[in-house]
């Protein structure tokens, strides 16, 4: 062994050795000059305290995240400046509540969106003690702040998430409520998202245009939800009103509370309520649809679903407004048996229902043959002649019927009627025609009772001229400009298919200046979907204001008993329109008297009152129909006073067997005449104390002071007193 | 056996780099004082004792007799495990317990194990490892593929054993790698053992999916949680293992997993099994397909899809409608949408001829079909032995 070590030692050199350390460094050099002071730069922005908050809230929610076992949802909270909140009031001033809604989308067969159902609910009690089950937002769940500076934070919400399928829609909604300074601020958020990362479906039987086009900007539950896909969210099939047990499912509720007194239940009786906060009776029983209800395009069109009424029949909806069709045989009380006899519950609809074809189809059934809109009639008033004071007036007109001109002397349409009105200035003289009461000065060009002179400029081009009737002439005292105005429809019977009704100003005397137009027709129409009135050969709501002027009241149609004194309210549109939406607002009665007017059968004629009338928007929103600031005080010179006439039966009630006031005995005995402001503020405002303001203040010659305080600029502007 | 020789003989010059050291080469002042001459140690020399053992037929058997059975050395011959630390007999004397050439490594990833190629021998000196018939066994290892390789499925198209080609470096008749596969369509069912990559994508065994089949929704049919390459093909024998549910054989799902009936596979099958339009009596899946007695049965997975529809009905997979189907006559509802039939769209309420007079409605209907329907005009069913009847659409017109 001694000998192999020593063999060992005698080896070949080793490798080399490793590099020794390096060695100290060098001593540093000397600093160079220092160098010359730049300029200054400029100011900084001032800064933000970042918990110098001001009022509102702003609550948007950020994300969703979602679990068999867990739902967080991601928020930001801020004031109406933008700064960052801190939700406990801590750091910022007003503490933020919360609530959150979360709801899952399922889908039909199809795999179409179909309802909601939400994960957070709850028991409602009604005072009687009834209980149900209605959707709710919750907050005992976690809330964590991820960033109070920046107002992020997240809630994990409390409820099972039973049923939750990760490839389906979730939806959440959030309300905040902040008081700052004294005043509550609210904001509602919704927020969609597919746990598995697929695409969000929504669904979209209603946009929110269509609300919009009557409701305006919506605020339900006090203001808290402004968009009707919030409403869903909530308006479940799980929610039922305990007190009434009423479904609050909104494809029956909403249907329910349009149809209002149209409701065959409602007909027969029983009042539509639901009980709200506080025990609050909400009683839709009143309310009028605006349009045709059978027109469901009035809600459902233009939604990206909005086809389901006529594919997707289904009871529940159906059954909302048929509120009187029972699937049972005897039939409940107060419903009758459905037209297809019973049906099992989950019956298909569509084998009677589809949209077309079948035995009872949906589009036909719901289809508003006065809005059919499957040809359209035009005529435009192209030109007066020279105007002679004292001789019948000729104008120019051209006819098109769906685009194409049309020769009304080979093809006549069954309405053709032409009326003047004047002075410009506001309309208050128009011809009567023989001796009847009837004040509008019509004549009819083609249909019953023709008169006047038709005859064709250029059949081809569907241009005719019309010379009114020796009878209608231009008086030999009038000055300035006035209007020619016609109606035309192709039938006699819906559909009529009836002209936009045109008019045309002339001048008399001077240059031509139009009448004044304050409302928009198409504000009109946006909720009244195709304004026609009389029959429907009127369409439009600018020809209206040629008869109902301020020298026409309601005489013609009032009622007239024997020995009745009766006070015929004026129709002047300002007034008329103005009392009518105002509804059930108004502190007194505004009753007129319609078609069929009265006759010796039927003394009391047909009266109408308008005190029910629910005006689906803030009244003070003036500009849901008038043209920006045509609301403004003073009002323009040369108005006219609006009338109202007092009517007394003069008749001994002994000469005949009925109550009718014959004509000799039933005869004006009193005119009262509104200045023109003050006709307009009290059609709204019409307490006895505000008419006795207005006298008040109006001089013995009619003057009006009202601009004094609520003209531009004054104490009480109405521009600001109605604004929104 | 060279490779193997190659790597004993690597395996002992790396244990010579230490144990050499004691020893100086022959022929510079080293006597012979035993058995094994001065380069016994030295790779480099003939006496290097690898080379000794290689001469022998690799009789490890030898060298235990003078360095123990253990060949932890004896008072006559020191330990071999100074460099064989296992002893010279382990395996990894001569090749690596887990070899890492050709795709050896890749095996084994997938769990393959050694015995499915090889026969894997308990002892050094088991006939046919190194040695056969007391003489040393050439290179390379032999590959025998038994198990899994060996497997030939139902309906497969072996025509050999399963075989590893040195010369190529490719086996055949593999099952595991679809050569055996009837159709399989897979792009490399004979892989070559050299060939560099990472894992093997499903498509080189079978298509995706093989071209028998409908869908690559694998896993409606084969569930992911079964065992794969194992000889038996997973399919359930229940309908709804494919399609279906377990409340319905019928779609949804169908056979690519989708669940809405706008999906041609969904279609209207629940509108036609459950009949909810009551326009007819719930339709057995025999009257449009031909019904399998078992999940292979003939005519039933063996051909591509979409599944066949019985001839009679005319069925037209582009536009999705029956042409010649009398149940819906000329009517054509479209498979895929909702609210196709109703009451008119097969015949005219009343129908157009002679035997009908224009202005009956549906309530006339039982003047003359009152088997048929009620007053409302409702179709009538009966309960009968199988779930409920009626005589719409059962192929006799009730009339009088």
């Amino acid at each position: 062994m001694l000998a192999i070590a020593a063999v060992a030692c005698e080896g070949p050199a080793g490798p080399e050795g490793p590099a020794g350390d390096p060695g100290i460094p060098g001593v540093p050099g000397d600093p160079g000059q220092t160098g010359q002071v730049g300029p200054e730069g400029p100011a900084g922005d001032d800064g933000i305290n970042p918990w110098w908050t001001g009022p509102g809230v702003d609550l948007e929610i950020t994300g969703l995240t979602m679990t068999a076992t867990q739902a967080v949802v991601a928020f930001r909270l801020r004031d109406a400046a933008g700064v960052a909140l801190d939700r406990t009031g801590r750091l910022t001033s007003g503490a933020v509540t919360l609530g959150f809604a979360l709801d899952q989308l399922n889908v039909d067969t199809a795999g179409e969106p179909d309802a909601y159902v939400a994960y957070t609910t709850r028991t409602a009690t009604a005072p009687g003690g009834a209980t149900a089950t209605q959707v709710t937002t919750e907050s005992t769940g976690t809330f964590a702040a991820v960033d109070v500076t920046a107002g992020t934070y997240t809630y994990t919400f409390a409820a099972s998430l039973t049923g939750f399928d990760p490839a389906r829609t979730q939806v959440v909604l959030g309300v905040a409520s902040r008081t700052y300074d004294g005043a509550t601020a609210l904001d509602s958020h919704r927020f969609a998202a597919r746990p598995d990362g697929g695409a969000v479906a929504d669904h979209a039987v209603v946009a929110q245009a269509a609300c919009a086009s009557c409701h305006g900007e919506f605020a339900a539950h006090g203001g808290r939800y402004t968009v009707v896909d919030q409403c869903e969210v909530c308006h479940t099939a799980q929610s039922t009103d305990p007190d009434t047990g009423n479904t609050l499912e909104l494809q029956v509720m909403i249907h329910k509370i349009h149809a209002g007194d149209e409701l065959p239940s409602v007909v027969a009786g029983t009042p539509y309520q639901i009980i709200g906060f506080g025990g609050a009776v909400h009683d839709f029983s009143t309310v009028a649809f605006p349009q045709a209800l059978n027109r469901c395009d009035a809600c459902h069109g233009g939604a990206a679903q909005g086809t389901h009424w006529q594919t997707k029949p289904a009871d529940k909806a159906c059954r909302s407004c048929h509120d009187d069709i029972s699937f049972v045989d005897p039939p409940p009380a107060g419903q009758r048996l459905h037209g297809g006899g019973t049906q099992a519950p989950g019956a298909v609809c569509t084998v009677c229902h589809p949209a077309t074809g079948s035995v009872a189809p949906i589009v036909a059934a719901h289809f508003d043959r006065v809005l059919d809109a499957s040809h359209e009639l035009t005529v435009d008033i192209l030109g007066t002649d020279p105007v002679v004071r004292g001789a019948p007036l000729s104008f120019t007109f051209q006819v098109k019927y769906d685009g194409v001109a049309r020769d009304i002397t080979t093809a006549p349409l069954a309405s053709l009627r032409a009326l003047i009105v004047g002075p410009n200035t506001d309309y208050t003289t128009y011809w009567t025609v023989g001796t009847s009461t009837n004040p509008w000065a019509q004549a009819t060009i083609q249909g019953s009772g023709a008169s006047g002179t038709l005859a064709a400029d250029d059949a081809a081009q569907g241009t005719f001229r019309y010379t009114f009737p020796a009878t209608i002439v231009i008086p030999a005292a009038a000055t300035g400009s006035f209007t020619v105005a016609m109606e035309a429809a192709v039938n006699a019977a819906d559909p009529r298919y009836p002209a936009v009704s045109p008019s045309r100003a002339f001048a008399v005397t001077g240059t031509t200046v139009a009448r004044r137009q304050v409302i928009d027709p198409n504000k009109c129409n946006a909720c009244h979907a195709d304004l026609r009135f009389h029959g429907g050969n009127r369409r439009g709501a600018g020809y209206c204001v040629t008869c109902h002027n301020p020298e026409n009241a309601n005489a013609d149609r009032i009622a007239r008993f024997e020995s009745s004194t009766v006070l015929a309210e004026s129709v002047d549109f300002r007034v008329m329109i103005h009392k009518i939406h105002m509804g059930d607002e108004l502190t007194q009665p505004y009753v007129l008297g319609g078609n069929p007017t009265p006759t010796t059968l039927n003394p009391a004629g047909t009266p109408q009152n308008f005190g029910e009338v629910r005006y689906p928007r803030p009244r003070t929103d003036c500009a849901a129909c008038h043209l920006d600031g045509t609301w403004r005080l003073p009002a323009a010179t040369g108005r006219a006073q609006s009338i109202l006439q007092e009517l007394t039966c003069t008749e001994d009630p002994t000469t005949d067997t009925d109550s009718y006031c014959t004509a000799p005995f039933w005869n004006v005995t009193q005119t009262y005449r509104l200045p023109p402001e003050t006709s307009v503020c009290t059609s709204c405002h019409d307490a006895s104390y505000v008419a006795a303001h207005a006298t008040i203040n109006t001089t013995i010659l009619g003057l009006e002071a009202c601009a004094t305080c609520h003209g531009p600029g004054a104490a009480v502007d109405v521009d600001v007193v109605h604004a929104r | 056996m060279r490779s193997v020789i190659a790597i004993v003989a690597a395996g002992v010059c790396a244990a010579l780099a230490a144990c050499s050291d004691p020893r100086p080469p022959a022929g510079d002042g080293c006597a012979k004082t035993g058995v094994h001459g001065c380069g016994v140690l030295d790779p480099a020399s003939e006496e290097f004792h690898g080379r000794v053992l290689a001469e022998l037929d690799w009789d490890l058997d030898a060298c235990a007799g003078c360095h123990g059975a253990d060949f932890a050395g004896t008072t006559k011959a020191p330990t071999c495990r100074t460099c064989h630390a296992d002893g010279p007999t382990a395996c990894n004397t001569c090749h690596e317990a887990t070899p890492t050439t050709g795709a050896h490594a890749r095996h084994r990833a997938g769990g393959v194990t050694c015995d499915q190629c090889h026969r894997v021998p308990t002892s050094w000196k088991d006939e046919g490892h190194i040695r056969v018939a007391g003489v040393a066994d050439p290179a390379p290892a032999e590959v025998t593929m038994t198990d899994r390789a060996a497997i030939t499925p139902t309906g497969g198209t072996r025509t050999a054993a399963p075989a590893f080609d040195p010369a190529t470096a490719t086996c055949t008749q593999v099952y595991c790698h679809g050569d055996v596969l009837a159709a399989a369509g897979g792009t490399s069912e004979q892989p070559r053992w050299s060939t560099p990559g990472g894992p093997t994508p499903c498509t080189s065994c079978h298509g995706q999916p093989p071209p028998s089949h409908a869908s690559n929704a694998c896993a409606t049919c084969h569930p992911a949680s079964a065992p794969h390459i194992d000889g038996v093909v997973d399919v359930p024998t229940a309908c709804d293992g494919c399609h279906g549910s377990a409340a319905s054989p019928a779609p949804p799902r169908d056979l690519a997993g989708n669940q809405f009936i706008t999906a041609i596979g969904v279609g209207a099958h629940q509108a036609h099994l459950t009949a909810p339009s009551r326009l007819s009596a719930p339709l057995p899946c025999a009257t449009c397909h031909a019904v399998p007695a078992t999940v292979t049965a003939a005519g039933h997975i063996d051909s591509a899809g979409p599944a066949e529809v019985v001839a009679a009905l005319g069925w037209d997979r582009t536009t999705a409608t029956c042409g010649t189907a009398w149940c819906h006559r000329a009517a054509r509802p479209v498979w895929t949408r909702t609210g196709e039939a109703a009451c008119g769209t097969c015949h005219g309420v009343p129908p157009a001829n002679a035997n009908h007079i224009p202005t009956f409605t549906l309530r006339d209907c039982v003047l003359c079909h009152p088997n048929t329907v009620d007053g409302f005009g409702n179709i009538k069913f009966v309960a009968g032995p199988s779930g409920p009847t009626t005589a719409h659409l059962d192929g006799d017109v009730d009339a009088p």
